[in-house]
């Protein structure tokens, strides 16, 4: 009885007086005016480093950066001192758009830039934001032909084809359209087989940038089929194609079945060595995703890269995708990082740095995962002068 | 005929049998799968693997489940101190109740609870962070950091996925105890509460059983986390904020670490299912303990 009696009161009495504690600290804490040190760095770089008051980060989004997100904080909250302790968690593109909306994240990444609808919610609650690009990504199209391996050939493919392909045009690999493209030693190699054609099952980022080329290069797909995180596969339909979950999923699926194609992020594909399609570009060469046919891209994609506030949700099929020059690959992209401008002065702030930090010192290549590829310095420049909005704004 | 029957008989005893080998194979398989992969990332980075922050995707080690091993620990030393002493509340106020609309309200209570138990967990999880999300302007005039992806939120939540288990096992049990003990305390003189009390403490091994099943219910759950404690890789500051910041859980680094193509992060993978299975297996054995006694 008495004894019963007292740990119900102990715990009352602990439950109550945590919470009470906390709401009173966090009212001390509040009162407090966050130490901002403004200081001119000695040498070279004019930017004054910020420092921000101990903080903690929480963001959420892409699963295909968090490997080099992760990187990226160890190595930050090393040169910090854990000062500001950054959590980011792999929720995906579309979860993490829609808890940052619901205010739930301090800051978001997506595979291809917040989308129409979320864009539209931002504009109308009158929310001020920016958007980054934090690091460079591309579509490998990957297939398994076994007549071509065993000829030592490798596979050549243009946009159109690639198009026709998943839209049921083209049904063999013999096709003409198919043969007119490739090396005349391996054309004879290519077999009188129906192509099989995998894609991604779950909505992905990697998916969204594969359709937003076709769309780009293919007037037919763009009417029938347009671009998403998923969208209907009119292969399938035809019984010649199917889905697979994840990368993993459809690499798998491509080096099981014999004759099939499919895409991936170009980082798994170099990783996991499958063979990659080179793919024609806008000046008619043929060229496979490697760090310098994508910076090349998006090189040229910085001089016209729209405002921090502009919509970015079809930013890769506008500035990045098919663009000129001998050596760039056409489908590119960037995981892009997005965080309010009315937030609190010391989030703000310890926003600022750590995604200073991910333009510069992040960019470097002891800090670049295997198979992720840094932004060029013209984006990256573009990038950081976008940043500095976070310290200006009131 | 005889043989017949005895044909009969052999059938059905090979195919328990069978049936009997299939079960325990696939138990063991589990177990023996988890200890083998689990248990070599332990034992070659031990002790380290409690307490450091996971390693880089791709490196040659592993480093450890420290800050998800710390919010298990934090999320369900919440979630235990408050379940506890409202599932056995609630369990004597349904099984014990004596005027028309205490039992009325104790019905409810009961269906209410059955039903929780049925829940998805993560329709339970989704549910958390929506009240949280509705409270938070509120509650952020008087605390600015609030947010609905909290340790609080993830204790909540865990406290919803479990209460019903031992608010059940424990109203089972106060059912199951013959009305003339009850009598016999009333007519001692006794009070409802001193009743009560000594009915549970009647009880105990099975009031032991069901508190360590919730509590088993809490270290394994997965599900109801995802939009609540939401997770973290990093040891969050250890201030009076920590309450309202995002905390990891070793069950969210067995899903997270465990889907992605890096091997030491499949290991990390493996190494946290490994403590939770040493976890639970420590549940089961105390709670088969305490059973035993009655």
């Amino acid at each position: 009885m008495k004894k019963l009696k007292l740990v119900v009161t102990i715990s009352a009495i602990v439950v109550l007086s945590v919470v009470g504690f906390t709401v009173a600290q966090s009212q001390l804490a509040r009162r407090e005016v966050a130490t901002v040190t403004v200081t001119p760095t000695p040498t070279q770089t004019p930017t004054p480093t910020i420092t921000a008051s101990p903080a903690s980060i929480t963001g959420g989004g892409a699963s295909f950066v968090n490997p080099q997100m992760q990187l990226w904080i160890r190595r930050f909250m090393e040169s910090t001192g854990g000062r500001i302790a950054v959590n980011y968690q792999s929720i995906g593109s579309g979860a993490g758009e829609a808890k940052w909306l619901e205010g739930a994240l301090d800051f978001g990444v997506s595979d291809i830039g917040i989308s129409k609808a979320g864009y539209q919610k931002l504009v109308d609650s009158r929310r001020r934001f920016i958007q980054i690009p934090i690091v460079a990504g591309s579509v490998a199209v990957i297939y398994n032909i076994p007549e071509f391996a065993r000829a030592g050939c490798e596979l050549r493919l243009s946009g159109e084809v690639v198009a026709d392909i998943y839209l049921g045009k083209i049904i063999k690999w013999s096709d003409p359209r198919v043969a007119e493209l490739q090396d005349s030693r391996c054309r004879a190699h290519l077999p009188d087989r129906e192509i099989y054609g995998v894609h991604r099952s779950d909505g992905s980022g990697t998916t969204a940038l594969f359709t937003m080329y076709l769309t780009l290069i293919s007037k037919e797909w763009a009417e029938k089929v347009s671009y998403g995180y998923t969208v209907t596969w009119p292969r399938d339909q035809m019984g010649l194609g199917e889905g697979a979950r994840g990368n993993e999923g459809v690499s798998a699926k491509v080096l099981n079945t014999p004759y099939s194609i499919g895409y991936v992020e170009a980082a798994y594909a170099i990783q996991q060595k499958i063979p990659v399609a080179f793919i024609r570009n806008r000046e008619g060469r043929f060229v496979k995703p490697d760090a310098t046919t994508v910076s090349e891209a998006l090189k040229r994609a910085a001089v016209d890269l729209p405002g921090p506030q502009e919509f970015w949700g079809d930013l890769p099929l506008k500035y990045y995708m098919n663009r000129e020059g001998e050596n760039t690959y056409p489908i590119v992209g960037t995981p892009v990082a997005f965080m309010y401008l009315d937030a609190p002065r010391e989030l703000r702030l310890a926003l600022y740095e750590f995604f200073r930090w991910v333009l510069t010192e992040g960019q470097k290549a002891e800090n670049i995962v295997e198979g992720f590829i840094p932004i060029p310095e013209a984006l990256r420049v573009k990038a950081l002068q976008y940043l500095e909005a976070l310290i200006s704004a009131q | 005929m005889r043989t017949a029957r005895k044909l009969k008989s052999a059938a059905i005893l090979s195919s328990l049998l069978a049936a009997f080998l299939l079960t325990v194979v696939l138990v063991g398989h589990i177990i023996a799968t988890v200890a083998y992969r689990g248990l070599a990332v332990v034992a070659s980075n031990f002790p380290r693997v409690f307490t450091d922050i996971p390693a880089v995707p791709g490196a040659q080690e592993v480093g450890g489940v420290g800050p998800h091993l710390l919010g298990t620990a934090l999320l369900v030393a919440i979630a235990f101190s408050i379940g506890v002493p409202i599932s056995l509340l609630a369990a004597v106020f349904t099984a014990e109740s004596l005027k028309p609309w205490e039992r009325k309200l104790g019905k409810v209570t009961r269906l209410m609870t059955h039903m929780l138990i049925e829940f998805p967990t993560i329709v339970v999880g989704l549910s958390v962070y929506g009240i949280m999300s509705a409270l938070t302007p509120y509650v952020k005039t008087f605390v600015p950091g609030f947010k609905p992806f909290s340790l609080l939120s993830g204790a909540v939540a865990l406290f919803l996925v479990s209460v019903p288990y031992m608010y059940a096992q424990v109203e089972d049990g106060l059912k199951s105890i013959p009305q003339h003990v009850r009598e016999a305390a009333y007519s001692l003189g006794a009070g409802r509460f001193l009743t009560s009390y000594v009915l549970l403490k009647y009880l105990k091994s099975t009031v032991y059983a069901a508190l360590s099943i919730g509590l088993a219910r809490m270290i394994s759950e997965t599900a109801a986390l995802f939009f609540t404690a939401f997770g973290s890789d990093v040891y969050p500051l250890l201030d009076a904020q920590v309450l309202f910041r995002p905390i990891g859980s070793l069950t969210l680094a067995v899903y997270y670490f465990g889907l992605t193509g890096y091997e030491n992060w499949v290991d990390l993978s493996w190494a946290a299912s490994f403590i939770l299975f040493a976890l639970s297996l420590a549940l089961f054995t105390v709670s088969k303990f305490l059973l035993r006694g009655r």
